[in-house]
């Protein structure tokens, strides 16, 4: 029962988006300090922001590209193991993604040089979690409809691939408006890992065909790496209360800089084509996590073939035991299975994102000369339009290469207290994904709301994808 | 600011018109996984010569496949194939014994071949489990199989076709139950 829950939970979690990270509401909304994380080169006008602890940034995205939730627990009378075989056995395939993240800010503070207004600094911590895994079909098929009636068919091992984190992440970034065109930043980051998870490069295959002195042939060819970080301490700690450690005390250890640890870096840059359009783009998680502690690896590589337990008389006639342990140890030998403690590199989930934005409407102030507190977003000018049209695009890297996303968005701003952005967003799973997000600035209190896929609203359980993102902040606008 | 109270009226609408069909999530516990293996067992064979010498073989073979947890707790049902080759001049009967750890005799298949030339392959195919099978317990507490070959052609005549024998092949194919 708990496995029948387990592959469950795995297809459920998993079952997520194209567009996991995508953060494209809050891309370029320069009303929000938190769009300072997707392009540390983004115009501010901030004088000093601080985000509420913990309450400043949370988001959270997840999603199925393979099945919605009516399709299997709808009450519909179907039986649930025909709809379990027709939508996901039948009805997904390798290239159907299992994903989800969330992330919340523990911290998050910017405030602009003293000496040289023309520079903005930003540093917090922010927890992180993100997990994607892609169907495991041939396994599925091996495990769901057998090798019987499939003979000749190569399963293909490289299905497992998945890969999961939770981590905190200490930043430190550096915005300067170097002209009134061009904006630039830079942000350094520190990883410091909870846990980790990945198995990416899994290759090989299983067969079964005909045999050439018996009736059937088995063949192996294996390739298959699991590594793990930050587990089992975990689960020993979680398993035996008894033994002195834990779990806060290890999560805490591993939140202050005891965990694994990774260097990142962000960068960005807006830059003014005329006075009403601009272009942004930045790159985001350039880095890398070095797992030394608490690592484990499983791996299974070798390959071998076997027609089953042969003897051949008169030479094999004295052996009338042992031949199943020789039989068995003969083929661990060639395909070893092994558990070892071996450190490891991971490369995080770099991120690309780019935008065209063209201004038009009434002009609502310039903050070039105005340090007053109530004046929101601009461009490098300080000229704030009452609208703004557009283009984004977002890509990440995936263990099965880079997924991309193009959105086109408007951005209407009524006087410089609230901002709304709207966004079309289409990728390889989704062409009717609508999104809105809204900043508002009560005086120096900021508070922003974003969501996405609105159209799934309408019936969840017929939605493969959700996610919001919220928070409140306190901002004193202008450059003095 | 009086706009400000209508964007959360817009996303306190949005939470109340968000709508989703009833689920019903136990469901899940109707979930069966069964899947259906297949793959070779045993390969033996035998010269004409050694049955010649002997007048008879019988060879003891391990196998620990059927009795493993893996298998044993999962098996629902199965068949297994047996072909026999046989291009010795002999005829030949095949007893195949299915022996638990104590070496007691759970169960055995009885085939007669004929003498080549022709070469005669026969296949045979004995099936475990629901709904018409033999009981799978047999198979489950199956430790070895005694494969014994009785000559009843004498121990002179020597097959006119080249390199003759006896040829045991055998593969098995079985419904597992992967989830319960």
């Amino acid at each position: 029962m708990r496995l029948r829950y387990f592959l469950l939970c795995i297809l459920m979690l998993g079952a997520t988006m194209s567009q996991s990270q995508n953060k494209q509401l809050l891309y370029d909304f320069n009303e929000v300090p938190q769009a300072l994380l997707l392009n540390p080169g983004m115009t501010t006008n901030f004088k000093w922001y601080t985000g509420v602890p913990v309450l400043s940034g949370v988001s959270f995205q997840a999603g199925n590209s393979g099945f919605v939730s009516n399709d299997l627990f709808a009450n519909d009378g179907i039986d649930f193991n025909t709809k379990f075989r027709d939508k996901i056995i039948n009805g997904m395939d390798y290239k159907d993604e299992l994903s989800g993240t969330y992330q919340i800010e523990l911290i998050n503070v910017g405030y602009r040089s003293k000496k040289n207004d023309r520079v903005f600094y930003s540093f917090g911590a922010y927890n992180e979690g993100d997990a994607i895994g892609y169907y495991f079909q041939d396994y599925a098929l091996l495990a769901y409809v057998g090798n019987t009636n499939e003979l000749n068919k190569k399963y293909d091992l490289s299905h497992l691939k998945t890969r999961g984190e939770i981590l905190n992440v200490y930043h430190f970034g550096i915005n300067k408006q170097v002209s009134n065109q061009l904006s630039v930043g830079f942000r350094g980051k520190v990883y410091s890992s909870f846990l980790n998870f990945n198995s990416t490069n899994n290759k090989g295959y299983f067969v079964t065909t005909e045999g050439d002195r018996n009736l059937l042939n088995a063949t192996l060819d294996a390739d298959i790496e699991i590594r793990t970080s930050g587990v089992f301490e975990l689960k020993d700690a979680i398993d035996d209360q008894s033994n002195g450690s834990s779990v806060p005390g290890i999560l805490t250890k591993r939140a202050l800089f005891g965990g694994n640890l990774g260097l990142g870096l962000d960068l960005g840059f807006t830059y003014n084509l005329d006075d009403r359009t601009v272009l942004t783009a930045s790159v985001l998680d350039v880095g890398f996590i070095y797992h030394s502690k608490d690592v484990r690896t499983y791996s299974l590589k070798g390959s071998a073939s076997t027609e089953g337990l042969e003897v051949i008389l008169p030479e094999d006639i004295i052996n009338g035991t042992g031949q199943w342990r020789t039989f068995v140890d003969d083929l661990k030998a060639l395909v070893p299975y092994e558990v070892e403690s071996k450190n490891f590199v991971t490369f995080r989930s770099t991120k690309l994102y780019a935008s065209l934005r063209r201004d038009f409407g009434k002009q609502i102030g310039s903050l070039k000369d105005c340090y007053c507190t109530s004046s929101v977003g601009g461009n490098s000018n300080g000229s704030i339009f009452k609208n703004s049209y557009g283009a984004q695009l977002y890509a990440i890297n995936r263990p099965r290469g880079p997924q991309v996303a193009l959105t086109a968005f408007y951005q209407h701003r009524l006087g410089n207290f609230m901002s709304l952005k709207s966004t079309y967003t289409i990728d390889k799973y989704s062409f009717a994904n609508l999104g809105l997000g809204a900043s508002i600035q009560a005086g120096p209190v900021n508070m922003y709301l974003m969501t996405d896929n609105l159209i799934g609203y309408t019936n969840l359980a017929n939605s493969k994808y959700a996610s919001f993102q919220f928070g409140i902040n306190i901002i004193s606008w202008g450059k003095n | 600011m009086k706009n400000s109270p209508n964007l959360f009226y817009f996303f306190w609408l949005l939470t109340i018109l968000a709508c989703s069909d009833a689920q019903n999530f136990d469901q899940a516990k109707d979930l069966e996984v069964i899947t259906e293996a297949t793959g070779p067992m045993v390969y033996l064979e035998t010269t004409e010569d050694l049955i010649n010498t002997t007048g008879g073989v019988s060879q003891n073979i391990d196998f620990n496949g059927f009795n493993v947890d893996l298998f044993a707790d999962r098996v629902i049902s199965g068949s297994i194939i047996f072909q026999l080759e046989n291009s010795t001049s002999k005829q030949l009967d095949i007893r195949i014994d299915f022996l638990d750890e104590g070496g007691n005799t759970l169960d055995f298949e009885l085939f007669s071949l004929n003498p080549a030339p022709p070469t005669v392959i026969s296949d045979y195919e004995v099936f475990y489990g629901p709904p018409s099978g033999k009981s799978i317990d047999i198979l489950k507490n199956t430790s070895s199989f005694q494969i014994s070959i009785l000559n009843n052609s004498g121990n002179t005549s020597v097959s006119s076709l080249p390199d003759p024998k006896l040829i045991f092949r055998s593969s098995a194919s079985f419904k597992l139950r992967v989830l319960e």
